[in-house]
């Protein structure tokens, strides 16, 4: 029977079986990626398993009986596996033309709507316009009308430009989608970026072109522009939207390439209660990151980027943060440590010693950063801190944490037998991570910093210790 | 009658001249496996061939359909029970799909042996005479069982068992570039067949219509500047799959080899995923259906250089080219090395040495590369370029006149026994620019030397250049050895060796575990 299955029946059946709504689409294609030679090789237990996530996924009572995936605990990437940007481009290839609506792939928003009405009102000062502005939010509908009856109704002479500036910082390259459209417009399809929203075109086109990204045609719904299909065959949609972008044109027969957010992806994981403020950075931030799909990250890589990382920026932010009015901040810790290399990003003129020479620089007014919770005895007028209590554990509990970051120089060490790859698998994610951070902060101007708590949360679901 | 089995481009090429060479006026058949081209080329493709009359017949062999008969996936602990099943798979759906009889054939050709066909000759011990993948690539095994490893684990687990990749005794032949091998190669077997060779000498009547088969390119490139030929390479074969880090290589090798010349871009025939037009916004694309063994009858013009990061196809355009520019296959795993080397060239420049000088602990093809860019001449007595791949604290600072210490390798390449009064420090600090792929990042080198107008002019060292493919720039500066240098190299020292120790306890712990492992399979073997 298998002599007689041609590639390209095995085609039409894969299509059917991944068309159904969003997250069949998404897991049929993680089980491809888990072990793609056993999906081609073993065509017939391939299809079954793709029959069963049909069956789970339209079925939610089935559904919701399925285990939960945990952050800290089970490995992400594995579970939801992105294929790598050359093989979905493959798929793209056999296209003529690509339309995408860059928001949500390409281009990632790393605030809510509301939440950016919010930010307007407050530096524009005009109360009730955030709930009005959110009443009045159109696709269908230019912002200059828009603002024309909030001007009208809350006696206001208000422009878009603030929103639209505001609406900009969040803005953030997405790689992987980027890469994809890259690949497509050098093998010679057209990118057609058809975007659902009331922003004006001129603005659109000078944010795509400051990211870097450079659609062939632009298409604005407010400006009652749509993209006109006329070789569906040979056309490919790439969103982020199964169900309001993506199925519309698949009707017409267009092919679909779905790409789940990357936070949308995290999302799916049991998180810790960390707030609804961090929650947003963090899965838009973390999500980026881990599910990239241009590198698939080591398990310790990943939970030390989702779980300990946060714990050791945020000690960072919150070191950096108290001793900012302090004349000299001392760093107990050596120069070429895990958190030195972060903390010199917050704290560019900190100095580094260890707890025998600091005692030869005592002067007033310093803080000192005491990481690993080593020093005991502090003179009464200098400041200090140390993780434990700014996660507000015992220092038992932040041992695998300490562990860590103490790296080669561990005396005690609470780390698995490969401790070297262990060790630069979670330097390179501290890294990252506080990169990443940084580069948000930076650019949306959003000065947050990482609570004691939540970062203690965070840290608490990735620990070893804690987990046994 | 003959025939030929080819999977890329390369392969196509080197059969279509070897057929036209030794086997012109006799019928022959072509297969192709159907990845050599996308889906909606093939019809026109295997048209063309038809119509220029190269093969009497022409067909692409289904691997896809195939890979869905084998039946199972496999990997390195399969049983031999399941790789014998997904052979009697692969061997059955060639069969039934060919419906010829393989020896009926005067001589089979084949290149790719790991596909399906290959499988078939093998396990029905039919003879043949192996085609080498890549021109060179006879004489690397190793990263050519690598690369099929990585892109097919079960076409490389039936290959190892059968003995694939012109490793079995079915093989009669094997053809190859001995050119372009590595130094050093030697085979029994292998025979010499060069494309080069023969379009130049033994069919050159044939040289206009392969061109015009392959495109129909006489490309006229002329310029003011110099012309740099830069061969890039398919992402699969590359030991990091990563298109990032191949983009930001083949900038580096740009701005360091070329940064002046006017590129010439010639994409690998599968390199469909950079966008070249991009990274390099003046330079003058090639198609890249067109083989690169044809571009020296191709371009008319004068190449200064060619240029690739680890292409073995540079090889065939030595002939043809003032300079000639190979990175290696360690410029894909470690390409932050290459930034060392260039400001160690870029000092040596600076300091007016353009002769003597010698290297050690180090990449020698990669540095090399630098000096000769820069008009530096290898031999002693002048310079000592010491890589630090390998930890050494006793390098000799006395028998040259300036001594460069990079640290390549995972340790600081300094010691505090070192002689400190005559010792200075270069660094080369890298700032990229917005949406460069090149990180922020900081080199050290320590130059050691006793001539005071060397001395001097290592203190007065500050260059910056500007990296223009690559979107950053970089400063190297130098300056004397002070006491608060020494205490941070002394720091950072302690913390590398540190490092090192773990990283060896790492090591030991796995080579004993896959000592004990290798003892307990051997044993279950004795025992079956």
């Amino acid at each position: 029977m298998l002599e007689k299955l041609s590639t390209g029946f095995a085609e039409k059946i894969y299509s059917m079986l991944t068309s159904g709504n969003a997250d069949i689409n998404f897991f049929c294609n993680c089980i491809r990626m888990q072990n793609h030679e056993a999906a081609t090789n073993s065509p017939i237990n391939f299809a079954l398993q793709l029959l069963k996530i049909n069956i789970i996924y339209r079925t939610p009572i089935l559904k919701k009986r399925l285990p939960s995936v945990k952050l800290g605990s089970d490995y992400l990437s594995d579970t939801f596996v992105r294929p790598p940007v050359c093989e979905l481009a493959t798929g793209v290839l056999d296209n003529h033309r690509i339309i995408t609506d860059i928001f949500g792939s390409a281009v990632i928003i790393m605030k809510e709507r509301d939440e950016i009405f919010k930010i307007v009102e407050e530096k524009t000062g005009i109360s009730g316009f955030a709930k009005l502005r959110s009443r009045l939010d159109s696709s269908d509908v230019p912002i200059e009308d828009i603002y024309s009856k909030i001007n009208e109704r809350l006696s206001c002479r208000l422009d878009c430009n603030t929103e639209l500036s505001v609406f900009e910082q969040f803005c953030f390259k997405n790689k992987y989608v980027t890469r994809l459209l890259d690949i497509a417009k050098c093998n010679g399809l057209t990118v057609t970026a058809y975007i659902k929203t009331s922003y004006p075109k001129g603005f659109i086109g000078e944010l795509l072109d400051k990211l870097g990204i450079f659609p062939d045609e632009l298409l604005i719904s407010s400006e009652n522009e749509a993209p006109v299909v006329d070789d569906a065959g040979f056309t490919g949609i790439v969103s982020s939207s199964f169900k309001k972008y993506i199925k519309p044109f698949i009707k017409k027969g267009c092919k679909p390439f779905y790409y789940p957010t990357p936070s949308s992806l995290i999302k799916r994981a049991k998180h810790p209660k960390i707030g609804k403020e961090l929650s947003m950075r963090y899965d838009n931030i973390c999500g980026l990151r881990v599910f990239n799909g241009l590198n698939r990250y080591s398990v310790i890589y990943e939970r030390a980027y989702l779980c300990y990382a946060p714990a050791i920026f945020g000690f960072a932010q919150y070191a950096a943060k108290a001793a900012l009015n302090r004349e000299n901040a001392i760093c107990l810790c050596d120069e070429y440590s895990l958190f030195a290399g972060v903390i010199k990003r917050l704290l560019p003129n900190v100095a580094f010693l260890s707890e025998n020479q600091a005692e030869s620089k005592l002067k007033n007014d310093c803080f000192f950063i005491d990481p690993y919770c080593k020093a005991e005895n502090f003179p009464e007028n200098c400041g200090h801190c140390n993780i434990a209590s700014y996660l507000g554990l015992d220092k038992k509990s932040t041992e695998h944490l300490l562990s860590l970051m103490y790296g080669a120089q561990a005396e005690k060490n609470n780390l698995p037998p490969d401790e070297y790859t262990y060790l630069k698998e979670a330097y390179a994610a501290v890294e990252d991570f506080t990169n990443d951070f940084l580069n948000y902060m930076k650019k949306s101007k959003d000065n947050f910093t990482i609570s004691g708590d939540n970062a203690a949360r965070l840290y608490m679901c990735g620990d070893p210790q804690i987990q046994r | 009658m003959v025939l030929y089995h080819v999977s890329t481009t390369y392969q196509l090429l080197y059969s279509i001249v070897h057929k036209l060479t030794y086997h012109e006026h006799e019928e022959s058949e072509l297969l192709m496996i159907e990845y050599i081209r996308p889906q909606n080329e093939r019809d026109d493709f295997r048209k063309k061939l038809l119509d220029f009359g190269f093969f009497t017949r022409v067909r692409y062999v289904p691997e896809r359909q195939f890979k869905l008969q084998k039946g199972v996936a496999l990997n390195e602990q399969s049983p031999e029970s399941q790789i014998k099943s997904v052979i009697e798979n692969s061997c059955r759906a060639f069969i039934n799909w060919f419906q010829e009889d393989v020896r009926a054939y005067d001589k089979l050709y084949v290149a790719s042996d790991q596909h399906a066909f290959g499988v078939y000759l093998v396990n029905n011990k039919i003879p043949y005479i192996y085609m080498e993948d890549a021109s060179g690539m006879l004489s690397e095994h190793e990263r050519y069982l690598f690369i099929t490893k990585r892109n097919n684990l079960t076409d490389y687990v039936v290959s190892q068992y059968l003995g694939g990749a012109g490793e079995n005794a079915m093989i009669s032949a094997k053809l190859c570039d001995l050119s372009n091998q590595l130094e050093g190669f030697s085979d029994p077997l292998a025979v010499d067949f060069s494309i080069y060779n023969a379009l130049k000498n033994l069919i050159p009547e044939k040289t206009g219509v392969i061109l015009k088969f392959f495109g129909n390119m006489t490309e006229a490139i002329s310029s003011d500047k110099k012309i740099c030929l830069f061969l890039t390479q398919d992402l699969n074969t590359l030991k990091i799959k990563d298109l990032d880090l191949q983009e930001m290589t083949v900038t580096m090798v740009a701005d360091y080899m070329c940064p002046d010349h006017m590129q010439v871009i010639k994409p690998h025939p599968k390199d469909r995923w950079q966008n070249y037009r991009r990274i390099f916004p003046n330079a003058a694309i090639l198609s890249k259906d067109v083989p690169s063994e044809l571009l020296p009858f191709a371009i008319k013009g004068d190449i200064d250089t060619a240029l690739t990061v680890s292409s073995t196809s540079i090889r065939g355009m030595v002939n043809s080219v003032k300079h000639s520019y190979y990175f290696t296959t360690e410029a894909e795993s470690y390409p932050e090395r290459l930034n060392s080397m260039y400001a160690a060239a870029e000092l040596l420049k600076y300091l007016g040495i353009k002769s003597g000088a010698a290297m050690q602990n180090i990449n020698e093809i990669q540095m090399r590369n630098f000096l000769e860019c820069n008009g530096i001449a290898e031999g002693c007595g002048e310079a000592l370029i010491d890589g630090g791949v390998k930890k050494n604290d006793a390098v000799d600072f006395k028998s040259n006149r300036v001594t460069v210490c990079l640290s390549l390798g995972n340790v600081l390449n300094y010691s505090p026994k070192w002689d400190k009064e005559n010792m200075y420090l270069v660094t080369a600090a890298y700032k990229p620019m917005q949406d460069s792929l090149m990180p922020e990042s900081e080199y050290l080198l320590l130059v050691y030397c006793e001539d005071p107008t060397l001395c001097k002019q290592i203190i007065g060292l500050d260059i910056e250049k500007n990296l223009f493919y690559s979107r950053a720039d970089v400063r190297i500066s130098g300056k004397k050895l002070d006491k608060a240098t020494i205490d941070r190299l002394n720091a950072r020292l302690q913390r590398d060796l540190e490092w090192e120790e773990l990283h060896e306890k790492e090591n030991c712990s796995i080579r004993a575990a896959e000592a004990e492992k290798s003892k307990t399979s051997g044993q279950e073997h004795q025992t079956v």
